[in-house]
């Protein structure tokens, strides 16, 4: 299957990932393609953040391939450029503690993209307005509530302009009030087009929001396939266990 | 006198190793035309610090001061007859052996008795003075009026450590109770003056001296009886030392020694103990005291201060520099996908670092002061600096704290601003220069403020290398004066102030580094103004409406 013909940005084969003898990740393959939402759910400990973390290399892969554009990104010498075009949004936010709000969406573009500081001032605005928070950029991450600081991790990554943008559990650290907030950016983003992999246990985001839904448990892919079929006709066991859960709150 | 310190022994031990056996080899020191002689300056009357030339006072090296006293007097004496300058160094006592021994300066003429532990290290001239064993009490004790060695039985006695009047003379006076022996001949007079001893056993000039400056004091002479300390004449003879082996510089001063009698040297040493600073007596009351040494040696004082403080903020940024070094090699990290070599240069170093943090962190920075000043000198030939081997010294021993600390506050920093900075393409060093080290660094700023207080206050050790910094100020001044109190009261004020500025300026830097504690809002957005998230008309509750 050729990459190109088939529009797909990432392409992960047979991917394994231990640690020491402990195997978190059994041969994982999916495909992502350009303009898909991907919602990767399932149980705590089933290796969901794992391979999120493996797609942008914060892990180094066991075994198997990761194809970016039809290129092994194993072999690739230049991980951080390969990062710059991959975003990242953490469930701690990660925010840059030391830097204000526009700095942190300014430190990327600057160092690794080598954006001038009168552009990267500009996307760094223009992203934060999308997020809603254009008006805190002189504020320290410590000055921000947990859902503020997550639309600004958002424009963070964004900022970037990548072709891919990894969600790890981006609400499991907020308050419930401060979900929605989040969930909301995100929903726009998918609505416009932004190529995304989330992992969430917000499962009426991925059965609504998401075009692509991959159940995870015990490391590897139990289930996947569109949200209506796997929601409301699961073909495993575990999944339609585990959704079952959800169903009796 | 015989004073043997543990440093001078750690320095034998030091030249009995192969490689220490290769003395430099100076050039002729009669060629260079400048006697450089060491001493204490603050020996009195032999030789002591004063603030300005009167009486004949030589100007100190790498000093403000002046030096004067008899072996000043003798110095110039000598220069004078083989014609050459006179450079006048100062140097701790326990330095002294060590100086002359690695050839860092000529001869030392500092009151020395000729023993014959010494002549194993150095070669001594004939004697320059005859230094008679006397005792010293108060007026008010019942030794006050005794008229040999047998009517002081049960006396509470002390002297300075390492010296025969403590080791050989305190042992003969019969039922005494021999204290443990002061540092220095000062803290001895203070122990008579303060009650702690009734006497003291010392030479004849620092009695006389003594006497100078405590009104209180008695002299008990029993050198024309029978009924008095029996020491060996190595014991008293006084004498200049040279290099081992330096017989053109020996036998120039023993020629200009040849042409004096022991009258001269008595008569001399008479006339240094009226030049003395307190020869008129040091002023009744504590106060009055210390307004006596503000007022005499304020600016030897103030100068003191300033180097400390000039080599504290020196070293501490440097020791800072090597400390950051240090801590971002430490916390490099290794991937399985790096390279052998990486890994292997990465070990090497980091073992080498730990060692370099390990020797001196351990070991005391007094030690380290005397192995790299003499050590260098004596081994490899390479005469320091004075000022380069204090800068060395302490930012080398700050650095080996510094890399601990800077090592906790990198490790201190959450792997998520690691992981944030990876994630949108940086690289270590970039991830390391802009995120990680501007938060480990303020996270650390009350170490390296610890460090800044523990400098000001550590670099006192620096007079064992000559360094006019404060505390050797203090010991200067309580030589020249034996104002120990009042001295020690003054020093303990400057440092004091010295470290509460420093804390205050610190915490005023934390402050900056911190920033606002508040933010302004810079303009409304006309963006999404995040409405709550609604599932089909319902507020949502995490669940399936299935």
């Amino acid at each position: 299957m050729n990459t190109t013909e088939t529009g797909a940005i990432v392409e992960v084969r047979h991917l394994n990932k231990s640690f020491g003898p402990r195997e978190i990740l059994r041969d994982i393959n999916f495909t992502v393609r350009k303009g898909d939402v991907t919602t990767i759910i399932g149980p705590s400990g089933s290796g969901k953040s794992t391979l999120l973390r493996c797609l942008n290399l914060l892990e180094t892969p066991s075994g198997g391939e990761i194809l970016f554009h039809g290129q092994n990104i194993g072999e690739s010498a230049n991980i951080p450029a390969y990062r710059t075009k991959v975003g990242m949004v953490f469930q701690s936010f990660n925010l840059f503690s030391n830097l204000t709000v526009l700095e942190n969406c300014m430190l990327g573009q600057r160092k690794a993209l080598k954006r001038s500081k009168a552009e990267a001032e500009q996307k760094a605005l223009f992203y934060l307005e999308k997020v809603g928070m254009a008006e805190y950029v002189n504020a320290k991450p410590s000055q921000l509530s947990g859902g503020q600081q997550q639309r600004v991790a958002i424009a963070r990554a964004l900022a970037m302009e990548p072709e891919l943008l990894l969600f790890d559990e981006p609400t499991s650290a907020l308050d419930p009030e401060m979900v929605g907030e989040v969930l909301n950016v995100m929903q726009k983003l998918a609505a416009e087009g932004m190529t995304m992999i989330v992992v969430t246990h917000e499962m009426a985001f991925a059965r609504d929001v998401s075009n692509h839904v991959v159940f995870m448990a015990d490391g590897v892919i139990c289930e996947e396939g569109e949200p209506a079929q796997l929601f409301e006709q699961p073909k495993s066991e575990r999944t339609a266990e585990f959704l079952a859960r959800f169903r009796q709150g | 006198m015989k004073k043997i310190a543990s440093l001078v022994l750690a320095l034998l031990l030091f030249a009995a190793l192969p490689g220490g056996l290769a003395v430099s080899a100076e050039g002729s020191v009669l060629d260079d035309n400048t006697l450089t002689v060491a001493m204490e300056c603050a020996y009195a009357p032999y030789n002591w610090t004063q603030p300005d030339s009167s009486n004949g006072a030589v100007p100190i090296k790498d000093s403000a001061d002046y030096a004067n006293g008899y072996d000043v007097m003798m110095a110039k004496k000598i220069a004078e007859a083989l014609g050459m300058e006179l450079e006048i160094v100062r140097l701790d006592w326990d330095s002294l052996v060590p100086a002359v021994q690695s050839g860092t300066v000529d001869c030392v003429i500092a009151g020395q008795s000729i023993t014959s532990e010494r002549l194993e290290s150095v070669d001594f001239t004939a004697p320059y003075f005859y230094a008679s064993i006397v005792g010293l009490t108060r007026v008010d004790s019942p030794y006050a009026q005794a008229q040999g060695l047998s009517e002081l039985a049960g006396a509470t006695a002390t002297s300075q450590l390492g010296t025969i009047w403590y080791d050989g003379c305190l042992p003969q006076i019969p039922d005494a109770t021999i204290l443990t022996p002061q540092e220095s001949a000062p803290a001895m007079l203070m122990a008579l003056e303060t009650g702690r001893a009734n006497l003291v056993v010392t030479d004849i000039p620092t009695a006389k001296a003594a006497l100078n400056a405590y009104s209180d004091f008695v002299l008990l002479d029993f050198n024309d009886s029978e009924d008095n300390f029996v020491v060996s004449s190595e014991d008293v003879n006084i004498g200049i030392s040279v290099q081992k082996g330096n017989t053109e510089l020996k036998d120039a001063i023993n020629g200009v020694l040849n042409t004096m009698t022991e009258d001269d040297y008595n008569a001399m040493m008479d006339e240094a103990i009226a030049i003395q600073p307190l020869s008129d007596g040091l002023p009744e009351g504590f106060f009055a005291q210390i307004g006596y040494l503000l007022q005499n040696y304020g600016t030897s004082y103030l100068k003191g201060a300033g180097i400390t403080v000039v080599i504290a903020v020196i070293c501490t940024a440097i020791g800072c520099v090597i400390g950051l070094g240090c801590g971002i090699v430490q916390t490099i990290p290794v991937e399985k996908r790096d390279g052998m070599g990486k890994k292997i240069l990465l070990g090497a170093a980091r073992a080498v670092l730990r060692v370099y943090v390990e020797v001196f962190r351990g070991t005391p920075m007094i030690l380290q002061a005397v192995l790299i000043f003499y050590g260098a000198a004596f081994l490899f030939g390479w005469n320091l600096d004075m000022w380069t081997a204090a800068l060395v010294i302490v930012s080398v021993n700050t650095g080996a704290y510094m890399a601990e600390s800077v090592r906790g506050g990198i490790l201190s920093i959450p792997v998520g601003q690691t992981e944030g900075a990876k994630a949108i393409g940086l690289t270590h060093v970039q991830t390391m220069t802009s995120i990680i080290l501007p938060q480990a660094l303020r996270n650390i700023m009350p170490q390296i403020g610890n460090n800044l207080i523990i400098n000001i206050k550590d670099t006192s050790v620096l007079f064992i290398i000559g360094v006019a910094e404060l505390f050797s100020i203090h010991k200067g001044v309580v030589g020249a004066t034996y104002a120990y109190f009042p001295s020690a009261v003054i020093e303990m004020a400057i440092y004091l102030g010295m470290t509460l500025v420093c804390s205050a300026i610190l915490r005023w830097v934390e402050k900056r580094m911190d920033g606002e504690s508040s933010y302004a809002l810079v303009k409304q957005t006309g963006g999404l103004n995040a409405p709550p998230y609604v599932e089909h008309g319902k507020p949502r509750t995490g669940n399936l409406d299935l």
